[in-house]
């Protein structure tokens, strides 16, 4: 179990490091490169001492290992458009983003997963289909229509639910009217998510139903509730896990539309924010921060596979 | 001589290709079917369309914006008093090239990286798939606004960034099945005979893949026609007065109260074309299941 984790947390740190070199390449190999946005029409003696303030005379190397060492020690640079440390931006943005995500695939797992059982304990009945139809129009909605559909209705024809922002500007915080806040962006981003999840867990149960093992459970006449708390949703959640842990990636992104929806004060909205104005530094150190966000809780999942599978434990990740 | 008569005796039983049963499958799939026609049609419309029509989706009116439908405008007019038919017709080409050719760049990335990681094994594969995870952990999404950002929203962009962001599933599925696969007994025959390499694989081992490859294609075309709509939603997609289903979409929000009929059709249309694809890939998922019965 050791030797599999000290594994995974080093191919963390790889892929890390990789993503940290595509993201800077990408950024300073773009037309004209980083300097052609501020020092574009100025005169080239201006442009120039620019450009050298920056560092962005420097060989690309130079620059990267400049760049990268002063993020290990948590500093991102200076946002160009708003002139802060890049850090106290993302930092501040950052529980938002947390709240409605990690609500999002909560609701997601929690209706998702008993959908797709309930939905693979009896096939082709009215409630297999309509966890079909959930996860098929799941899938298919684009989720910023969905966003605008429910705004029409909930905020502006009913009156119901705040449209944007996390709390009501003035009134000071309180739990309730976060939560009407949070109930439409959580809604909306969830839906996807909560979609894969039944489907998953739908298909990887009915496999799990015929096998073997079920049947002699049943036949030595163990209760239908042991058979299945016992024997097949230990089976059969396995690859739900790995489902879930593939999701995350896509929450990130999904998090940059249904924030910019609902004007969710989070760190995807940041994120479109820096990456129309081309504020490059902010685009780094956000895309550096997913990335880690989103590695960090792949390697949860490695660790919770490690728990569930006890075939991990010996032989290293187990081959799905 | 008695084994000449019992053959010419005994019927030749017709033996069904795996093709043909599956084909038998699907068409007992309504839904699937009904989607295939569809999205047929729509191709079809979007690809002749445009030349049909007697309206440009370009040509600008100030006069007649945001007119409802009349004769000469049969979905009425957008803000720039443009023709919303043609425009739509024009923008499902746009949409539906932009789900089908990111999807021949991430399928043929991802059974070229799936095929050479499961065949040589080794530190080809260790390679490959270290790439792999690291494709699959990055924020897909987000990068795409970053390059797009970086390198500006246009048709070739959108597809080459959504093609090269998405198609580490399919390697992994053709890995596998290039794992199982390359252990039997014909593929061993076919080294055996001095067959090259690139053959084995070509001709002995992709065709097991076809399968998957067909319904990670299809239910990709989908994704990619969602994910082009979202990121023309945030305005980093393809540029107006270029349409598309996704940019027609967001562009109409601004005229929510005076002409929703204009969010209606480019969203029913994105709804429509994507579950359809959903429906097809679902299908085929089904009906290419060897386990399944005839």
């Amino acid at each position: 179990m050791v030797a599999y984790l000290v594994r995974r947390v080093v191919h963390a740190l790889v892929v890390l490091v990789l993503i940290s070199v595509a993201t800077f390449l990408i950024v300073h190999l773009s037309p004209g490169g980083p300097d052609v946005l501020f020092a574009g029409d100025l005169p080239p003696a201006d442009r120039q001492y620019i450009i050298h303030n920056l560092g962005l005379d420097q060989p690309l190397h130079v620059q990267f290992v400049r760049w990268f060492g002063a993020v290990l020690r948590g500093d991102f640079g200076r946002s160009f458009n708003q002139q802060r440390p890049v850090l106290d931006l993302l930092l501040e943005r950052l529980p938002a983003t947390l709240i409605l995500a990690s609500v999002s695939l909560g609701l997601a797992i929690v209706i998702g997963v008993p959908l797709g059982i309930a939905a693979a304990r009896r096939p082709n009945s009215w409630i297999d289909y309509s966890a079909t139809g959930v996860s098929v129009f799941g899938v298919s909605v684009p989720s910023f229509w969905l966003g605008i559909i429910l705004i029409l209705l909930f905020s502006v024809r009913w009156r119901l639910l705040p449209s944007s922002g996390m709390i009501t500007v003035g009134a000071g915080f309180s739990v309730p009217d976060l939560l009407r806040h949070l109930a439409m962006p959580a809604a909306v981003l969830s839906l996807v998510y909560l979609a894969q999840v039944a489907s998953y867990t739908r298909t990887s149960m009915l496999d799990v139903l015929q096998r073997d093992f079920v049947r002699t459970a049943r036949a030595k006449g163990l209760r239908e509730r042991v058979v299945l708390v016992r024997h097949v949703l230990r089976n059969g959640l396995m690859p739900v896990i790995t489902v879930i842990g593939l999701l995350i990636p896509r929450l990130v992104g999904g998090a940059a539309i249904t924030e910019t929806i609902f004007s969710w004060p989070g760190m995807g909205r940041l994120a479109v924010e820096a990456a129309f104005k081309r504020d490059y530094p902010l685009v780094m150190g956000i895309t550096v921060v997913f990335a880690l966000a989103v590695i960090v809780s792949n390697l949860l999942v490695d660790v919770v596979y490690g728990l569930v599978d006890p075939r991990v434990k010996v032989g290293g990740q187990a081959e799905s | 001589m008695s084994v000449a008569q019992t053959a010419a005796l005994a019927p030749v039983p017709r033996v069904d290709t795996p093709w043909i049963r599956a084909r038998r499958r699907f068409a007992r799939n309504r839904l699937a079917v009904v989607s295939l026609f569809l999205l047929v049609a729509f191709h079809l419309a979007s690809a002749a369309g445009p030349a049909l029509m007697r309206q440009s989706p370009f040509e600008v009116d100030p006069l007649a914006a945001l007119h409802p439908p009349d004769p000469d405008h049969p979905l009425g007019t957008d803000e720039s008093g443009r023709d919303v038919l043609a425009r739509l017709l024009y923008g499902g080409r746009v949409s539906l090239a932009v789900g089908v050719v990111s999807v021949l760049i991430s399928v043929t990335l991802g059974t070229v990286v799936g095929a050479l990681s499961g065949y040589f094994g080794g530190s080809t594969d260790s390679i490959l798939m270290r790439l792999t995870d690291g494709f699959m952990a990055l924020p897909t999404f987000f990068l795409l606004l970053v390059i797009l950002a970086v390198f500006g929203g246009s048709l070739v962009s959108v597809i080459v960034v959504i093609g090269i962001t998405s198609w580490m599933a399919l390697a992994r599925l053709v890995r596998g099945e290039f794992l199982r696969w390359k252990a039997q007994d014909f593929v061993e025959a076919a080294r055996a005979l001095g067959v090259k390499d690139g053959m084995i694989m070509w001709r002995h081992l992709l065709p097991h893949t076809l399968p998957s490859v067909i319904v990670t294609a299809t239910l990709g075309v989908a994704f990619a026609i969602l994910t082009e709509s979202a990121i023309s939603y945030l305005g980093l997609g393809i540029q107006l007065p270029i349409p598309s289903w996704g940019n027609m979409l967001s562009n109409s929000q601004n005229y929510l109260y005076t002409a929703p009929l204009l969010a209606v059709y480019p969203g029913t249309m994105i709804l429509v074309t994507v579950l359809a694809y959903n429906f097809l890939g679902n299908g085929l998922r089904d009906a290419l299941d060897p386990q399944r019965g005839p």
